[in-house]
């Protein structure tokens, strides 16, 4: 008896506590196995990876190389290993394969938080600029060596985005349209030297694009405009600016907030020989350099303009008095074009102008089905019992628009949700079987909010709907209702 | 047939291996006295008898850090723990859409929570509830997720029928987080797993999320698992004049919204255990 206890001791596997780690020995030789069967490869390395056991990395390794495996798969595999030994097999794939970089810089940075500095990822930046430089031949290549070169050093590959901006590396480098790239890095990481790069760019850049430019100067530095380089710029832009500025130079003004400008722009504003986008742009540069236009120069332009034109006047508008903006407001209602009136029902209701549930009614009957949204949206902050009584009619003709414009549907319920009226609800309950699929997830959380007991059969059938996004829904609903209930 | 979970059941009516560490005693009625005269055999008994468990021992107990743990077992340690308690699933926390699009579609484009910063913010949300969750993956054995990719078809579309997948790649499932003292663990939606998870991919430049659905469909698959778990969603801000970093913040609040609704949920469950 006692010979048998002593055995059982000695020869009884040891607690699992007290062994390395608790992994089955049994399993990495499975995943081995499988790995040399050719089968189920990705799982495999997947698996390797949730394991966190560095007996993994000489597959994923070679998983790396093998064409057939899910790379970005291997890669966050390699990052779950936490191996140092990983960074530089990472690095060659990288190299060869840029458009992984940003599935590389996860791993790398699962494996070390400060893998950029480490001498294996810094020792390689040589060979990735040269690929990048070497890479003429295709576009595409070339632009993910680009981005792999800000991604994976963005201190070193400064000079790159340097050499872009300065048109060192350019055109004949086949670096064309990378400028916003190398500008983009640059504010990233704000660098002030890029200052007066950007500043250039800007002078020679054309209205649409100016914007950009502002962008990465603010992100640089707020204070930029007033930087020796933007001051000498607005010298500079001295002749052109007179009352025959094109609308690059009316951008311009705006970028560099150039108030000595304003009598020029006054000029430009009423001047009839002048397109009204021009006309507009001058004004929205007026307003937006801290000048109060006069109302009977807006009201002038807004009725000269088409409606693309017309919303820097609107936004010129903004900037009055509630009771200057508004005699301007209901003129440019007068406007026939539905989209600018949609605007302006958008500018009363900000100035809290009690035309605005009359007129939105109005525009509610005469828009079309893409406008209905927007206004209902309007009328939702209203309180007015008026609204309630529209949105139930609107329910009503949205049901009978069909499952594919269920989206104008959506835009009811969701004005509904918006006015958290209990009328409204129980008729969107009476409703609710016949409304589409798309539209019963934002349906139940309008009618939740009533913490009516009795709703949750009839969401209870909709947890068999084959929609999952309603079944979320519906099971959250039921859940809501009763805890309301205890 | 509806599978339901057992709720309760019977002790063991058979001596378990701590009843006979303590009561030794207890195999001399158990095994012919003409066995128990040899040692030789006492003791090989007594060594089944203390080993027959070790799997589940081994997950269980085996060194800690669930980095250690052996994921082959996990399913083992789920089905243990859901002996003290039922497997429970939560329903989805709704905040926030879970909707959005990327591509030439898109005026305004979504912001994304990253995963990890996503994973984090649960963890230390949780812990501030008082949760313990294990910051490291736990594989459920026998539970793929499958990638799908709709079928274009323009007249389909057009007429508006449902849309047609073809089946890709398999991925194996884990839950981002487990809190073994409570028995429950955690997944968490995001734009980088929402195809591995079985999210629809598109051909096209143009691709669309929807975060609740494939975050109940894989709330509805672990229903069927050994394993309590919460399924969390990235919120997706996708506005008009919102900032990035207003988006984020925005976004990071209704995740916590989502955690703190579960807190709420496992409180009230504990509760009425």
């Amino acid at each position: 008896m006692r010979i048998g206890l002593v055995l059982a001791l000695l020869l009884a596997p040891p607690p699992a506590s007290s062994g390395p780690s608790g992994v089955d020995p049994s399993r990495f030789e499975r995943l081995a196995q499988m790995w040399k069967d050719h089968r189920d490869r990705n799982l495999v390395v997947e698996e390797i990876g949730l394991t966190g056991e560095k007996r993994g990395l000489p597959v994923l390794l070679e998983a790396l190389k093998d064409p057939g495996c899910d790379k970005r798969g291997v890669l966050e595999a390699l990052g779950r290993l936490r191996q140092r030994e990983a960074i530089p097999a990472i690095m060659e794939h990288l190299l060869s394969r840029p458009q992984d970089c940003y599935s590389g810089s996860r791993a790398l940075g699962r494996i070390d938080l400060d893998w950029r500095s480490r001498n294996e990822v810094t020792h390689t930046y040589p060979r990735f600029l040269e690929a990048f430089l070497a890479s003429k031949a295709d576009w595409g290549d070339r632009f993910y060596s680009l981005l792999a070169l800000f991604e994976l050093f963005p201190v070193q590959a400064k000079e790159v985005a340097f050499g872009i901006l300065e048109n060192r590396i350019g055109e004949s480098d086949g670096c064309s349209g990378f400028h916003s790239n190398a500008m983009e890095h640059l504010a990233t990481s704000k660098d002030p030297r890029a200052v007066p790069l950007i500043v250039e760019r800007l002078l020679a850049a054309e209205s649409y694009s100016q914007g950009e430019c502002v962008e990465a100067l603010d992100q640089i530095d707020p204070e930029w405009r007033r930087a020796r380089c933007a001051l000498d710029a607005v010298r500079r832009l001295g002749p052109r600016l007179t009352s025959a500025m094109d609308e690059d130079t009316i951008g311009l003004v705006k970028a560099f907030q150039i108030k000595g400008a304003a009598p020029a722009l006054v000029q430009v504003v009423p001047d009839e020989r002048r397109k009204p986008k021009i006309r507009a742009a001058a004004l929205d540069a007026l307003v937006s350099i801290g000048v109060s236009p006069n109302p009977s120069l807006v009201s002038t332009l807004m009725k000269s303009c088409d409606a693309a034109a017309v919303l820097p006047c609107l936004d010129a508008v903004r900037r009055l008095p509630a009771d200057a903006a508004v005699p301007l407001l209901m003129e440019a209602w007068k406007n026939p074009d539905s989209w600018v009136r949609l605007e302006v029902l958008g500018r009363l209701q900000q100035v809290d102008a009690p035309e605005v549930v009359d007129l939105g009614l109005s525009l509610l009957d005469q828009c079309s089905q893409y406008q209905t949204g927007g206004v209902l949206e309007i009328l939702a902050h209203c309180s007015d019992p008026r609204v309630r009584e529209a949105l139930c009619r609107q329910l009503d003709r949205s049901l009978k628009m069909g499952e594919d414009k269920a989206w104008v549907m959506a835009s009811v319920v969701s004005a509904m949700d918006e006015l958290d009226s209990p009328s409204l609800c129980q008729q969107l309950v009476d409703t609710f079987k016949s409304l589409p699929t798309y539209v019963k997830p934002g349906a139940i959380k309008v009618m939740v909010k009533t913490g009516d007991q009795g709703l949750i059969p009839l969401l209870q059938t909709e947890l068999a709907s084959p929609d999952s996004r309603v079944r979320a829904y519906a099971e959250w609903g039921i859940y809501c209702l009763r805890k309301q209930a205890r | 047939m509806k599978l339901k979970s057992v709720k309760k059941y019977r002790n063991a009516n058979y001596p378990d291996r701590s009843t006979l560490r303590s009561n030794p005693q207890l195999i001399n009625g158990a095994v012919p006295q003409r066995w128990l005269k040899k040692g030789l055999t006492t003791g090989t008994l007594l060594m089944l008898v203390g080993s027959c468990d070790q799997g589940w021992h081994a997950a269980t107990q085996g060194g800690g850090p669930q980095t250690k743990r052996d994921p082959s077992s996990l399913d083992h340690q789920a089905r243990h723990e859901g002996r003290a308690h039922e497997f429970k699933m939560p329903p989805l926390f709704i905040h926030g859409d879970g909707h959005g699009a990327t591509g030439c579609v898109v005026v305004t484009p979504p912001v994304f929570l990253s995963e990890d910063e996503a994973i984090d913010l649960i963890i230390n949300e949780l812990r501030n509830s008082g949760f313990s969750p294990s910051d490291k993956p736990l594989l459920l054995d026998g539970v793929l997720t499958e990638e799908r990719r709709e079928k274009y078809d323009r007249d389909r579309l057009q007429a508006g029928r449902a849309a047609e997948y073809e089946k890709g790649q398999k991925h194996l499932f884990y839950l981002d987080g487990y809190d073994s003292n409570r028995g429950i663990g955690f997944k968490f939606v995001s734009s980088e797993n929402y195809e591995k998870l079985g999210g629809p991919s598109s051909d096209s430049t143009v691709m669309s999320y929807d975060m609740v659905a494939v975050a109940q469909e894989i709330r509805e698959r672990l229903a069927g698992e050994p394993v309590s778990a919460v399924v969390f969603y990235d919120p997706i801000i996708q506005r008009d004049g919102c900032r990035r970093g207003e988006c984020e913040a925005e976004a990071r609040e209704l995740l916590k919204e989502q955690v703190r609704d579960f807190v709420e949920w496992s409180r009230r469950e504990s509760a009425q255990e």
